[in-house]
């Protein structure tokens, strides 16, 4: 268990405990996990953080880690949303992991939200939960909000058709409460919820209604559809009461149970139980500024070596003390590394 | 009409006797404006090429080249008066599919088929960048000495699917599929004319073997360089290196000495992706059980291990392994290509290579150098309707 997970998310903390907790979990994997030994063959504890051997975020696509330890159950597997490559990232998920990792996201989304626990409105399909199969990252960061919730109601039973969100359950929801916590994926926020066809029963309703849009999964899609930050807020806190407010928050699959919001003042944020490196992607060097791939570290994941994670996401740290008041690191993110064609022969 | 683009007649000194080449222009003139085309395109290179694409495009360009592959197939140029034996003539039209990463091939098959008289059709692409498109376009905009001769060329972007296809099929003296074996396979069950012939360049791999012995710093760096253009993804590049008669030891130092070579051969950067790709892929390779290092500017991984190991045909991972020959011959893949040598005596390896369906058998460094055969295919050669002729 983690110590730094007893003291909220933006106090200061000790570094040599975040890195002595992540030494000790290199050990751990080293030994349950063959192929980590094999990748880190040569690893020895007693280094720096940025010494701290990482698995690359593509890794996790093409094989699966899982680590053995007779006091570990392993769950199901968590699967990223695989739009860019189209294959996904999976993470094994274990009951002694997702504990911990519900604490860090339950704290954090409580540092940003308040403690207080009220209806979930979530736009998706619940269907997968109930199924055998890989837990998807967008059900995954849903579930993550569930301990601020009183209860959850899921709204688009068709979630390729924005069309589908269930506004009567939205209008159900809002009698439970006067506040709603709202979650989607950024682009299905604004397609379905603020571009959606909302009848008039249900806008004047959400006017008395508090708000607390909560949205994660980037940008890319509303880029195309060139539509900014400030314009997706707006359209969003337009039909909703004074004291509304809309979250972005940053995560990824390889780093389930650790996310990275947006503060006012445009950075990201880490918890104290985390941290962020930036490498160049060339010499892979630590870089203490500059932009280059983003690196992440958290001492939640037991079942799996992906307590370190080198991502195929740039961005660059932020020097100084952040204007929001909040403490500890934080970074921008510039987006993903950008691709480009493979050229050869015929057989590629 | 300007002269060069009169029909001219031939006569060569061939290895069956005087053959006679009918083209609809002066070849002379066309080898002479592709060279001034070389020299006028040299300075600016198109956005759609990289500075060594271009660079080696623009060397097929070369008269010296053009004139040397003509007279390696039809033989040197006669000057006096003979009477021919066989009469080679362009077939008509030559239809030429490209896939997506076809790359530099799709300007290299338009430059050979434009040279061979025939009328040129290609179909590019739409899913990548249009490299046909783009040299095309470059002549142009240079008001190429070659630009008289692109009425020749008629090239179009479209999917797999489009029903164009079945027109280029239809229309075709030969076709030219370069892609997977579906591909290829799904455009020669296009109806065609009766009597056309077709060349299909796919899925192939090439291997380079490097005896015990024969590491000198040059070949390394040859292998360097053959390697770093296109990696996995081009065919004449070496999927893997077999150190033959070496043991893993050896082939560790041969790597080693690769990854220390490495910098110093191949200048310029990868770009950010291909740098992220080899750290995700020199863990890969970890995993399966190969020694594997990564360049230190992130170029290029090298991994060592056993023959046996597991290994990705994708992206920059030069495998090397130790093997003996008859190892070395067993290991190869049914799709083998070239094998790019650095042996003590490659002629006394002849033998062992007439059991297996290698197509080249070249020294390292010109693994990448091919002429107007392909996959050891003379496909120029077929692009020509050839006449017995007697006295």
């Amino acid at each position: 268990m983690s110590t730094l997970l007893d003291a909220p998310p933006y106090a200061t903390r000790d570094d040599a405990v975040l890195l002595a907790e992540l030494e000790v979990l290199t050990a751990h994997h080293r030994t349950g996990c063959g192929p980590y030994a094999r990748l880190t063959r040569g690893w020895r504890a007693g280094g720096t953080l940025a010494e701290l051997p990482f698995v690359h975020v593509g890794l996790l696509k093409d094989v699966l880690l899982r680590t053995e330890h007779p006091e570990l159950r392993h769950q199901r597997l968590l699967a990223s949303s695989a739009t860019t490559s189209g294959i996904s990232s999976k993470v094994a998920l274990d009951e002694r992991s997702s504990a911990l990792q519900s604490r860090s996201t339950a704290a954090i989304l409580a540092a940003w939200l308040g403690e207080a626990r009220r209806p979930l409105v979530v736009l998706d399909d619940a269907r997968s939960l109930r199924g055998r199969g890989d837990l998807g990252a967008r059900l995954a960061a849903a579930l993550s909000l569930r301990p601020l919730a009183t209860d959850t109601v899921f709204v688009l039973p068709d979630p390729a058709d924005p069309a589908s969100l269930r506004w009567d359950a939205v209008l159900a929801a809002c009698e439970r409460g006067e506040e709603l916590l709202v979650y989607g994926f950024t682009w299905v926020l604004w397609l379905a919820w603020a571009r959606g066809s909302m009848p008039a029963e249900v806008r004047e309703r959400l006017r008395g209604t508090r708000l607390r849009f909560v949205h994660s999964g980037g940008w890319k899609k509303l880029e195309a559809l060139r539509v900014d930050r400030a314009t997706f807020d707006g359209a969003l806190l337009a039909n909703a009461a004074a004291g509304s407010s809309v979250l972005d928050y940053y995560g990824l699959v390889e780093q389930v149970g650790v996310i990275f919001p947006l503060c006012e003042a445009g950075a990201r944020h880490v918890p104290r139980w985390a941290d962020v490196l930036v490498r160049d992607p060339w010499t892979l060097a630590s870089l203490p500024e500059g932009e280059g791939q983003l690196q992440f570290v958290n001492p939640l994941a037991w079942g799996a070596p992906y307590h370190s994670v080198l991502t195929e996401d740039v961005g660059r740290l932020l020097p100084g003390a952040c204007p929001c008041g909040r403490d500890g690191r934080r970074f921008t993110l510039a987006g993903r590394i950008p691709k480009a064609e493979v050229r050869g022969c015929a057989n590629v | 009409m300007s002269e060069a683009l009169r029909p001219v007649l031939t006569l060569h000194d061939g290895p069956e006797g005087v053959v006679g080449v009918w083209m609809p222009f002066d070849f002379e003139a066309f080898a002479a404006a592709a060279d001034a085309t070389r020299r006028a395109l040299v300075r600016r290179v198109p956005a759609a090429f990289t500075r060594d694409e271009w660079a080696y495009l623009l060397a097929s360009l070369s008269r010296e080249r053009l004139m040397t592959q003509r007279a390696a197939v039809f033989g040197p140029t006669l000057t006096a008066k003979a009477p021919p034996r066989r009469l080679a003539r362009p077939r008509g039209t030559v239809a030429i599919w490209l896939p997506a990463n076809v790359s530099l091939l799709g300007p290299l098959a338009v430059l050979a088929t434009l040279a061979s008289g025939n009328h040129v059709r290609t179909k590019g692409s739409a899913r990548a960048t249009d490299l046909v498109g783009a040299f095309l376009t470059a002549l142009r905009e240079a008001s190429a000495p070659l630009v008289p001769w692109l009425d020749r060329v008629e090239h179009a972007v479209f999917d797999r699917d489009d029903p164009r296809n079945a027109g280029l099929a239809a229309d075709a003296d030969v076709r030219i599929v370069f892609g997977s074996d579906d591909a290829a396979r799904a455009v020669h069950a296009l109806p065609a004319p009766l009597g056309s012939v077709a060349y299909s360049f796919v899925d192939r791999r090439s291997e380079a073997w490097i005896e015990a012995g024969c590491e000198s710093d040059a070949t390394l760096r040859s292998l360097v360089e053959v390697f770093a253009i296109y990696g996995q993804a081009g065919c004449t590049s070496p999927s893997r290196v077999l150190h033959v008669g070496a043991d893993l030891d050896a082939t560790r130092a041969l790597r080693d000495r690769l990854v220390a070579l490495w910098p110093s051969t191949v200048h310029g950067r990868q770009p950010m992706h291909v740098a992220s790709d080899n750290t995700r892929l020199a863990q890969w390779a970890a995993v399966q059980g190969w020694d594997a290092v990564r360049v230190p500017s992130g170029e290029a991984v090298v991994a060592c291990g056993e023959a046996s190991l597991p290994r990705l045909d994708r992206g920059m991972v030069l495998w090397l392994s130790p093997a003996t020959p008859d190892e070395a011959f067993a290991g190869l893949p049914s799709n083998i290509q070239t094998i790019g040598h650095a042996l003590r005596d490659p002629a006394a390896w002849l033998e062992g290579l007439g059991t297996t369906a290698v197509r080249r058998w070249v020294p390292l460094r010109s693994m990448h150098h091919f002429g107007w055969a392909w996959d050891g295919e003379e496909y120029w050669r077929g692009l020509f309707r050839w006449t017995e002729c007697a006295a």
